[in-house]
């Protein structure tokens, strides 16, 4: 209860509970009557706060040395009502003699939890913090790549060794409406180190029933609980009060594969399936995808994803393979795109040679003969999903990949990394260093000195200034 | 009591308070209040000097409880007495009102609260005004 003396009756009570359990005699109660007298007294020394009726009395009470608390507390009481000093009387002061005079049970509150009542919630903080990276963050009209390898490598990386890779997904933002692809392990925490929350995802797809691409499906979905049960709290109090507040719920669109369907369906109520969605099918006025069933899992399905986004009345197509190994009908599925990610996954000996391919990724030969085998024209493609087991080869990968698609047209192959940012207006990249966006062949891809470390993408301003300052 | 500790406790406690009252005033009577805002900072500005002078006393360990409650309940009176002046003043827009009733309503329903935010508590200015309008849609048959 916030009352002008609530912190004050805060205080007396803890002196006086400390000594009610330690089962108070006439000596501790009388140590106690001095105690409290002493907190009155040090609380009205200045003339800062006024002193009300009843405290007056109740400290005329207690420095009687034939009173006792609960007599004290009875004669203070009965002025208790007379205290003015609130516009509408709680009764604060009735209640706190109530107690001392033991008419009142009240659990005293311990005090290694006091703080944890006089903070903030957390949610509080989320959408403060919501509101103001608002006002700086770009992620309109952006693909954003919050994945950074497969499955496996981040956990047994991180187990084996000292730093830590994450895994992830996608996000894509179209005039606002944002579509999370595959959110698969870290991918809430890279999102928001990335000043993206919870009221950014419009649509969460999912390809297919794996970790890297389903495990954070539940998070989104608590989240989502959380911050719409934390909306209605607030607005059931308002509507006590206020015409017209309206109920604010963020509502997300799922659309899954048949298996993360079956699997999340106590948590996600309503969802759809991608295999309807072998035509155009339509998410929102600017945004419309297109499902293509993927060959990647021995039981379940898997499906390669295009979207076609509406760009400033243009049309632009983003091509995302998913997890899947190479086969002709997706090359004809991808050949429109105009942003193509595909997944590498880990490479063989035979697959980097072309005497065999891989069963279940793409691998080195399945990516060469997506990017180069048909009339396909991609502007950017991204080599994403690297699963390391025998060393962090992305660079080199991607490298050699250039080479061989030099001749056909495809602007340029970059290694996706938590962080890059592509500009759908342009299909220009954000420097990450200078934020600004540079057109994608005079951006220079920079690797860590690391093994597995952070590769970032740099701008030539940029690059200068680095060289200038070494 | 670390300054930045009382430098929001005086926001929470009173300073918004007081703005929310100018903001929502001014917005019923459609006009601007000369020199409200700097009142408001002048008020802030005299908290934070008398933090200052008192500083060993707020960061003591013996007298820190003490001083913080006080500190408290000295925003919590000033902040009552804004709330009677913003009452006195609707009362000369319209007098009918039983405002010490909306109020006690209003905090009764808010006491039910598990969490009460500092924005449920300010909402009490425009509720007050909220009831003024309603009265006169009342009257003008709207």
């Amino acid at each position: 209860m916030n009352t002008c003396l609530s912190g004050l009756w805060d205080v007396i009570l803890e002196k006086y509970y400390s000594v009610v359990q330690n089962e108070c005699d006439i000596i501790k109660e009388n140590e106690c009557k001095i105690e409290i007298s002493k907190i009155i007294a040090q609380f009205y020394a200045s003339d800062k706060v006024h002193m009300p009726l009843h405290i007056e009395v109740f400290q005329h009470e207690l420095r009687k040395e034939e009173s006792n608390m609960q007599e004290a507390a009875k004669v203070a009481g009965t002025k208790a009502g007379l205290c003015g000093l609130c516009v509408s009387c709680k009764g604060c002061a009735g209640e706190f003699y109530k107690v001392l005079q033991g008419k009142k049970e009240e659990r005293p509150l311990p005090l290694e939890l006091k703080n944890y009542f006089s903070g903030k919630s957390q949610l509080y903080y989320y959408l403060s913090s919501y509101k103001s990276v608002k006002s700086y963050r770009r992620i309109n009209n952006t693909l954003i790549c919050l994945k950074g390898f497969s499955s496996t490598t981040p956990a047994i990386y991180s187990a084996t060794f000292e730093s830590a890779c994450t895994g992830g997904g996608f996000y894509l933002n179209v005039g606002g409406y944002g579509i999370a692809i595959d959110p698969g392990i870290g991918f809430v925490d890279s999102m928001h180190k990335q000043g993206i929350f919870i009221e950014d995802i419009n649509a969460v797809i999912v390809t297919h029933n794996h970790l890297d691409h389903n495990a954070d499906v539940g998070t989104i979905s608590a989240l989502l609980h959380d911050i719409n049960r934390y909306y209605n709290s607030q607005v059931k109090f308002y509507k006590n009060f206020f015409h017209g507040i309206k109920s604010k719920v963020h509502e997300i669109d799922w659309w899954l594969d048949e298996s993360t369907q079956e699997n999340n369906k106590e948590i996600i109520e309503k969802s759809n399936l991608l295999s309807q969605c072998r035509e155009w099918t339509q998410l929102n006025e600017k945004v419309y995808i297109s499902a293509l069933e993927t060959r990647h899992m021995l039981e379940g399905k898997s499906y390669g994803i295009k979207y076609k986004v509406e760009i400033d009345e243009k049309d632009l197509i983003v091509g995302y393979t998913s997890d899947t190994r190479f086969f002709p009908e997706i090359m004809e599925f991808m050949k429109e795109c105009d942003i193509l990610i595909f997944h590498i996954s880990d490479i063989y000996e035979k697959d980097v040679r072309g005497t065999k391919q891989k069963n279940s990724h793409l691998g080195y030969d399945g990516s060469l003969h997506l990017l180069k085998g048909g009339d396909q024209q991609f502007r950017i493609a991204i080599a994403s999903e690297f699963c390391c087991n025998n060393g962090d080869y992305r660079m080199k990968v991607v490298r050699k990949l250039n080479e061989y698609v030099k001749e056909k047209g495809i602007t340029r192959v970059i290694p996706g990394e938590v962080g890059l940012k592509i500009d759908l207006q342009s299909s220009g990249i954000y420097c990450s260093h200078c934020k600004r966006v540079v057109p994608v062949n005079s951006v220079s891809v920079v690797s860590s000195e690391e093994e597995f470390g952070t590769i970032q993408y740099v701008c030539e301003n940029c690059q200068y200034s680095w060289i200038n300052n070494s | 009591m670390h300054d930045y500790e009382h430098m929001i406790m005086a926001l929470d406690e009173l300073i918004s308070h007081n703005v929310a009252g100018i903001i929502c005033m001014e917005n019923y009577k459609n006009c601007y209040f000369p020199n409200g805002f700097r009142k408001v900072f002048d008020s802030f500005c005299k908290i934070r000097n008398e933090y200052e002078a008192n500083q060993e006393k707020y960061e003591m360990k013996e007298t820190e409880a003490i001083e913080k409650i006080r500190f408290q309940a000295q925003c919590r009176e000033k902040k009552e007495e804004l709330l009677k002046s913003f009452i006195e003043e609707l009362k000369g827009i319209n007098s009918e009102i039983n405002y010490i009733e909306e109020i006690e309503k209003y905090y009764k329903t808010l006491e039910q609260e598990d969490v009460q935010t500092l924005e449920m508590h300010l909402s009490i200015y425009p509720y007050l005004i909220s009831r003024v309008r309603e009265k006169e849609e009342m009257v003008n048959g709207i």
